[in-house]
């Protein structure tokens, strides 16, 4: 057991170090400089420009630059180069506004694709599967600012409530549980957005391996017993099923860092995802490895999770 | 069943819970109509955040928006672009030249002394308004700080003056030092070693002497001089009054190399600011720099809260050892002198300033300044109709479609740039003045102006900005006529092949045509021209490049043949940088590669005239000049379009507590908000005359 | 089994009936469109700007100016004009085939690298890798680096050099320099961990914001970033057929490594791979929409439909059709690419053959 994880983490450790070099490369191998750096702007001299560079270390060899980032990063002090400010502050600042996107997107996905799941996997062919296959697929299908503006659209012309933004703006004088029912309002339509993709795949996910639990000898055993309906398949079937969605949990955490951009532009919501893209549009390499880095370390914090977890949900695995 | 109930009650619960969330949030009625403070707030909506609130150190337009209204400068330009008093009341212009006296010659100091006297005697032409003429002795003086082209300084730099002569004026005499040169005589400088006199470095020597004779090494030295007299009563927004201490500070903070300031090229020409007391302050510059009272337009930092100390207090109470200003928290918590000051950022959200009551013009009407971040056009759009943003950056279709709504004002003025095509003109063909000159005729400019940004825009001919006076009205544009284009075309060796396309032996006349992505209207641009081009044959690939990479890859190392870009300019018509011949380096501003000593000899004499009527003549011979030569195909000069809630009117308080409203009118420049601090929005909308 | 069978579960299937149908529609669209709308003076043309016909609504008759230099069908423009007046429905007509062309090529990239590496990973499985391979691989990898910082010379002669040795060489004398811990399977699973590790957005994002945007670019880029899955599932039926009689025989014939892999084993794992693909080219098409939408997609004058729906976002309330047409369009074939892979999952599927 021990020596299991203890080779896992030595190996996620390596893969880990291999992902710091290659996205290092990656982007200072590109072509295009930081753009504090402006040379059509007319402001910017050729003595300022090179000032910059030596600023940032953008003159010293490759692997100078590698060892002062890691360092810098570790040691908490790095700076992004578009407004100077501490990189992990800028970070946890949006990270704390995509958390509770997350989290709420997470949970309806989960909540809602394992009844409709489950219903349409007992119920086969009848008028709720069916009905729920077609909504998958549409949902699954549509290109997602697409739906944003039309969703946004509709909201606003019907309704006329603000829907864009993390909160109404101008509300600050109002008590604490009209702010908070503000911003879960505000939270719903962009989650709502993000979890449709998501029931729509882990939905039909959870159908097909109840169906597939439901094929099984033990389960016509159950039958044959007489057990109640509810019996068989909540008792019986559901646990075996959701085998694989157990060791899925661990691969949510990546999703932290992965905030979509698209709908993050759309509802100006100020998250990670448009963080990491204003960071590459200005070649804020800073942020851009540090988001880059952090990513890397979930997901391979999410697999290794998974794999424990497999280890103890599934009786059948023995080290 | 637990399982089974669980199962079904738990989404339901959650789906409950978020729906009725709905009905705890206010309508777009309730909140503007129904919100009497939203009257008192100007809201506007920004596609980016800003960057940095530091005048001194941002360059992008959000975080100038903000500088703009947080910090004051000495000046600024009102709506007929004249210079108006800020926080200095008044200054005065005066010019001390230094002539430089040869030790070898016969003539002694005190001879020239006379012949100088005698000239200012005699009143004739610039002589007439010496104030005073000086005998100095020889001194050494350190070199101001000079770096090489890659920013090595040398350890050692002095100026060994000789006996000079200072001639103190009060105002500046540009053709003094041609006349004081003819009455010494051709022969008098002629074994004078200029460069002998500086001792510096060897290995850095030729280099620096050239620097230093660029900036104003010469046998006879210029120095403008700018006194400030400072307002009274002008306070920062902590309470600690404003004073020259601020103004000499800000200037050091510009040069100080620490901080890579983006301004520093503007103020390079100043040799010395000097504190007279703490309402006056005294600049002096190296050589005759006409924008120099143009650039004192820049916030003035508070002294008191970035100098030296005041850093070292706050790296302390951070735990660091030092910090500079660009690390300093006062960038993200600014503290200026201007009518509004800061309240709080939410980084990516949100801007929120309001208004100093303490401002030395009486506060604005507007308590509150909002810059909200809201990044897509569209959902910004819906939320200026909903009432919740009062200005946006509005796209000209836009404009059009509300154009006859009463519930919205619109204007628009021309703005202080233009759109053009540039030509690589190191590359071929555009080396070849009659292929420029076909490609231009063959694209139909106006249809240009009227479809794509929909009447926004006026025709240019020049590189000047149109509404000023160096604008050449009399250049003619280009013609749009494609027959004549395919007949120049031939003239220039193509000929036309079956196909239509035009080849010169065997080489197809044929490119690529590049431009930013991002811009929809530079897209549609790219879009027509290539259609033109193609219509009279020629063959033209387009591509869309992101901006770094188009910056840096493309126009910095020349790599390209034509592009479509813009230029956003100052008043002042300085073109050194844009079309002087020795500015074609890479990642320099002139890289179409224009060289033309005509054009060369126009923009230095400009640069140093201080006669206006004289500056608009060369400007007009400038402007010819490049016409003629077709390096760009000069498109268009874009026209902003503002669209406003129609409420929103200027209020004037007078003497006698009369209330007066006026319509909000554009200037000339293209800025309807120089009068900001006296806008309001009323509650119903009035009808007001137009003041013509 | 495959064809036959495989047929009769379709038929029988209507929702995958229905997704094959649309998919053979669209594919028809866009060889239509090829014809109708590519080479120099096409029938219909969608570079063509016309200002003064801006903005007009689908059906809207033609200006007489504009019929009287061209021929439009019915003298309309059956879907109206754009902001510059192009033709709307030519534009989608040449939208159709590159936005195909762009789905199956990165998706045809991704499931070609995803084999190769699959199949080795699959196939060699904890042999050791054998220390000439490892520096043949890290040539490759320089090689590929210099290839992309622009010294081509240099880093394409090193590729081809490392590529060719990896390909063909059979000597096993060679490959006897071992080194202890490193096995073929789990160095291959390394790399295809990094990859992972990076969100596969965000990659793609950054790979275009940096090269020159061209619509190659992009077809390289999503197939660059999107081969893991195939890899991976490539790699699980290997494993899986390795052991299985007809392998060892043909290793037994003296078959040589890369002819077993490829003409023997391959043909047997291609189901999930078939499904995997299906889907890749629709989720190709959707990341392509939202590349147009942040302004990296593909460059003018080549029309896609992400372009298109990108392009009118601006004119919502004066055009909506520029809007609606290419949404509806795109998600109708990422639909028809959807419904038609599920059932190919379930035809491959041999649990579900209940």
């Amino acid at each position: 057991m021990f020596k299991f994880i203890s080779k896992n983490l030595y190996h996620r450790t390596i893969t880990l170090f291999f992902v710091s070099i290659v996205s290092f490369l990656v982007i200072y191998l590109a072509p295009g400089k930081p753009t504090q750096v402006d040379p059509l702007n007319p402001k910017f001299t050729p003595e300022l420009v090179e000032r910059m560079r030596k600023e940032f270390n953008l003159d010293k060899p490759i692997y100078i630059q590698y060892l002062v980032f890691y360092k810098d990063l570790f040691s908490g002090k790095l700076r992004s180069w578009k407004d100077n400010q501490s990189v992990m502050k800028k970070i946890k600042d949006r990270f704390l506004n995509s958390l509770p996107l997350f989290i709420l997107g997470t949970l309806i996905t989960w909540t809602i694709s394992f009844p409709i799941g489950i219903y349409s996997a007992i119920k086969r062919g009848g008028f709720v599967d069916k009905t729920v296959s077609f909504l998958s697929y549409f949902f699954i299908s549509i290109p997602g600012f697409f739906f944003a503006y039309i969703l946004i659209v509709f909201v606003v012309k019907v309704f006329e409530v603000p829907v864009i933004g993390m909160n109404t703006f101008g509300l600050e004088e109002t008590n604490a549980f009209t702010r908070f029912m503000d911003r879960v309002w505000h939270l719903v339509i962009p989650s709502f957005l993000g979890a449709t993709g998501g029931i729509a795949i882990l939905s039909r996910y959870v159908r097909s391996q109840m169906l597939e639990v439901l094929q099984n000898e033990y389960i016509r055993t159950a039958w044959a017993k007489g057990l109640a309906p509810d019996e068989v398949y909540y008792r019986h079937a559901l646990r075996n099923a959701l085998l694989p969605f157990i060791t899925m949990f661990g691969m949510i955490i990546p999703g932290l860092v992965g905030g979509s951009v698209i709908i993050e532009s759309i509802f100006s919501w100020p998250g990670l995802g448009r963080l990491a893209y204003e960071a590459i549009m200005a070649r804020d390499y800073p942020v851009v490895l540090t988001l880059n880095f952090i990513s890397a370390c979930l997901v391979l914090l999410g697999t290794f999770l998974s794999d424990i977890l497999y280890l103890f949900a599934d009786p059948r695995i023995r080290l | 069943m637990l399982v089974k109930r669980l199962l079904i009650l738990v989404p339901l619960v959650l789906i409950l819970f978020l729906a009725q969330s709905y009905l705890w949030i206010p309508t777009y009625e309730e909140q503007t109509k129904g919100n009497p403070s939203r009257l008192t707030q100007y809201i506007t909506g920004s596609i980016g955040d800003a960057a940095i609130l530091n005048p001194i150190l941002s360059s992008d337009s959000a975080s100038a928006e903000i500088e703009n209204l947080v910090f004051e400068g000495l000046l600024d330009r009102d709506k007929d672009l004249n210079l108006r008093p800020r926080v200095a009341e008044s200054w005065e212009i005066e010019e001390k030249i230094y002539v430089l006296l040869n030790p070898n010659s016969k003539k002694k100091p005190e001879d020239i002394l006379y012949i100088l006297e005698k000239a200012k005697k005699a009143r004739d032409s610039s002589f007439g308004s010496i104030k005073e003429i000086r005998l100095l002795p020889p001194e050494s003086v350190n070199c101001p700080p000079v770096s090489t082209r890659d920013g090595r300084r040398p350890n050692n730099c002095v100026i060994n003056y000789p006996n000079r002569i200072m001639i103190s004026l009060p105002k500046v005499e540009p053709d003094l030092s041609r006349e004081i040169k003819e009455l010494l005589g051709e022969e008098y400088y002629k074994d004078f070693d200029l460069d002998g006199i500086v001792s510096v470095d060897q290995e850095l020597r030729s280099e620096i002497l050239q620097r230093l004779k660029e900036e104003f090494l010469s046998t006879i030295e210029e120095n403008p001089v700018i006194t400030f007299y400072l307002r009274k009563g002008v306070y920062f927004h902590d309470g600690h009054p404003l004073t020259a201490e601020d103004v000499k500070f800000t200037y050091e903070a510009i040069m100080d190399p620490k901080n890579l300031s983006p301004r520093a090229a503007d103020f390079e020409p100043v040799k010395t600011v000097e504190v007279i007391d703490p309402h006056t302050v005294r600049i002096t510059y190296k050589r005759l720099y006409s924008p120099a009272i143009g650039t004192w337009g820049i916030g003035i930092l508070p002294k008191h809260l970035l100098d030296r100390k005041a850093l070292e207090e706050e790296a302390k109470r951070k735990g660091k050892e030092s910090i500079s200003i660009r690390e300093s928290n006062f960038n993200r918590r600014p503290i200026g002198s201007g009518p509004f000051k800061f309240v709080e950022w939410k980084a990516d959200q949100y801007i929120k300033l309001r208004r100093f009551e303490n401002y030395w013009e009486g506060p604005p009407n507007y308590q509150e300044y909002v810059f909200r971040v809201i990044p897509d056009p569209l959902t910004q759009e819906m939320e200026f109709y909903s009432g919740t943003i009062d200005s946006y950056s509005v796209l000209p279709h836009q404009v059009v479609r509300l154009k006859n709504d009463p519930n919205f004002q619109n204007f628009s003025g021309l703005s202080f740039g233009y759109t053009y095509v540039g030509y690589n003109l190191q590359r071929e063909p555009f080396n070849d003045i009659r292929v420029r000159k076909a490609l231009a005729m063959a694209i139909d400019v106006e249809k240009i102006i009227n479809y794509v940004v929909y009447g926004q825009g006026e025709r240019i001919t020049g590189p000047f900005p149109i509404q000023t006076p160096y604008y050449n009205h009399k250049v003619k544009p280009v013609p749009y006529d494609p027959k004549r284009a395919i007949e120049l075309l031939q003239e220039a060796g193509y000929e036309r092949q079956p196909d239509g396309f035009f080849k010169k032996g065997d080489k197809k006349l044929a490119f690529t045509l590049i431009t930013n992505s991002g811009n929809d209207i530079r897209k549609a641009i790219l879009a027509i021209v290539q259609d033109s081009w193609r219509t009279i044959g020629v063959d033209v690939r387009t591509d869309l490049v992101e901006w770094s990479v188009f910056v840096q890859e493309r126009v910095g190392k020349r790599d390209f043949d034509a592009l479509i870009l813009g230029w956003m300019m100052g008043v002042e018509p300085d073109l050194y940088q844009i079309w002087h011949s020795s500015q074609t380096g890479p990642f320099q501003l002139n890289f179409v590669g224009f060289k033309n000593p005509l054009a060369d000899e126009l923009i230095l004499k400009i640069r140093k005239e201080y006669n206006e009527a004289k500056r608009v003549e060369y400007c007009h011979k400038l402007h010819e000049v490049i016409a003629e030569q077709q390096p760009y195909i000069f498109l268009y000069c874009p026209k902003w379009t503002a669209l406003l809630d129609s409420r929103i009117v200027i209020m004037e308080t007078s003497e006698d507590g009369k209330i007066e409203y006026r319509k909000i009118t554009p200037s000339k420049t293209g800025n309807y908000m120089y009068d900001f601090n006296k806008w309001i929005k009323l509650r119903e909308k009035i009808l007001l005359l137009d003041k013509g | 089994m495959k064809i036959s069978e495989g047929l009769r579960l379709i038929r029988g299937d209507w929702v995958g009936f229905l997704g094959l149908c649309l998919f053979l529609c669209f594919l028809g669209v866009s060889i239509l469109g090829i014809f109708l709308t590519g080479g120099p003076n096409p029938t219909l043309d969608p570079r063509k700007v016309r200002l003064h016909e801006k903005l007009k609504p689908p059906m809207a008759k033609a200006s007489s100016e504009t019929l009287a230099k061209e021929h439009l069908p019915f003298g309309r423009f059956i879907l109206g004009t754009d902001d510059l007046g192009r033709d709307v429905f030519a534009r989608m007509l040449q939208g159709a085939y590159v936005s195909m062309s762009v789905g199956f090529v990165s998706v045809g990239i991704s499931v070609l690298i995803g084999i190769i590496i699959g199949g080795i990973s699959g196939y060699y499985g904890d042999r050791n890798i054998g220390l000439i391979n490892l520096i043949a691989i890290l040539l490759l990898a320089v090689g590929f680096i210099l290839i992309s910082t622009s010294q081509i010379t240099l880093g394409l002669f090193l590729f081809l050099v490392a590529a060719l040795f990896l390909i063909f060489r059979k000597t096993k004398r060679l490959s006897q320099i071992e080194i202890g811990f490193i096995d073929v399977d789990s160095f291959i699973m390394r790399i295809v961990d990094i990859m992972l590790c990076f969100p596969s957005f965000f990659l793609i994002l950054t790979v275009v914001a940096i090269v020159p945007p061209s619509i190659y670019n992009i077809m390289i880029v999503i197939g660059l970033t999107s081969w893991m899955g195939t890899a991976r599932f490539v790699r699980a039926e290997f494993l899986a057929l390795r052991e299985l009689d007809f392998v060892k025989a043909a290793k037994l014939l003296g078959l040589s490594d890369m002819k077993i892999i490829f003409v023997h084993m391959l043909p047997n794992a291609i189901g999930p791979v078939l499904v995997s693909a299906t889907l890749g080219v629709a989720s190709a098409i959707l990341v392509e929409a939202g590349l147009s939408f942040l302004g990296l997609g593909v460059p003018p004058p080549h029309a896609t439909w992400g372009n298109i729906l990108a392009d009118g976002k601006n004119y919502l309330f004066d055009a909506p059709w520029l809007t609606f047409i290419p949404g509806f369009s795109i998600m109708l074939v990422v639909l028809s690419f959807n419904l038609f892979g599920e059932t190919l999952r379930d035809v491959v599927n041999p649990k579900l053959n209940a």
